[in-house]
């Protein structure tokens, strides 16, 4: 479920997002990119931006993580409505976020399953998300709704 | 198809001209048309990695007796071309090491069969 969010802006092309994170560390922007993967997946990149380079596998500590992860949440919807034949991929980039993303999906399952098809991926192996296992990646399908 | 999310998301030209958002300029300046290889390279790598697993995986599953020399160019030829040489060193490694899992579990099964 999405709770309370950040303002995000769009690119026109609704591949690259940006938006600011407010907290005891200060202003931080964010930016989520989508980038073609394979066969209509496209990955989803997710990191801070620092004297104009990204870093994606720093802890900001702004203690706003849950409304950093429902901003994220909103944009996935977003992107996925522009663009609902393309698939999304997430690979989280080491062990602290791959815990972070298995813990979202996990509580958030049942809103998610609303629009998506999930799909998780462990030791290469792809599946049907299932909320009692762990994944190493997770694919999200956007449902048709007839 | 409904439409789940209805919200009006503000394009990144309403947000710049927002003063509260000038620095999402300079951003924009810097990341638009570069690719994620350059932009977030860690990322990118693990991406690529999965990617020829998943490749190579398949790749032995339709022609497992393919000469490596084919299973490398075929794999690599499906890639993007904005692949920097120390990554081409790593996934070519991956490649190899993923066929010669494929090639082990194979002749595995077969002496446990046998």
């Amino acid at each position: 479920m999405i709770t309370e969010h950040y303002d995000y802006f769009a690119y026109e092309s609704k591949t690259l997002y940006l938006f600011e994170s407010e907290g005891e560390q200060g202003a931080i922007i964010k930016i989520v990119m989508f980038t073609p993967y394979e066969s209509n997946f496209w990955n989803l990149a997710f990191g801070d931006v620092n004297d104009n380079s990204i870093d994606d596998s720093v802890i900001s500590n702004n203690h706003d993580i849950v409304k950093i992860m429902s901003t994220i949440g909103k944009i996935v919807y977003d992107f996925s409505a522009q663009y609902p034949t393309r698939g999304i991929y997430i690979r989280p980039v080491d062990e602290k976020r791959k815990k972070l993303y298995n813990h979202v999906f996990r509580r958030n399952y049942d809103a998610i399953s609303r629009v998506f098809d999930v799909l998780g991926i462990f030791d290469a192996i792809e599946e049907e998300y299932s909320p009692k296992k762990s994944y190493d990646v997770f694919k999200l399908k956007r449902k048709f709704v007839k | 198809m409904k439409n789940i999310e209805e919200n009006k998301v503000p394009t990144i030209e309403e947000a710049l001209n927002d003063p509260a958002h000038a620095r999402f300029h300079e951003v924009l300046r810097h990341v638009q048309n570069k690719p994620l290889s350059e932009l977030m390279p860690k990322k990118h790598e693990l991406v690529l990695m999965d990617l020829v697993e998943i490749k190579t995986k398949k790749l032995y599953q339709d022609t497992p007796n393919l000469p490596m020399k084919k299973v490398v160019t075929t794999i690599f030829e499906s890639l993007t071309d904005d692949i920097p040489a120390p990554l081409m060193l790593k996934l070519t490694q991956k490649i190899l090491d993923v066929w010669e899992s494929c090639s082990l579990t194979i002749q595995k099964n077969k002496a446990v069969a046998a």
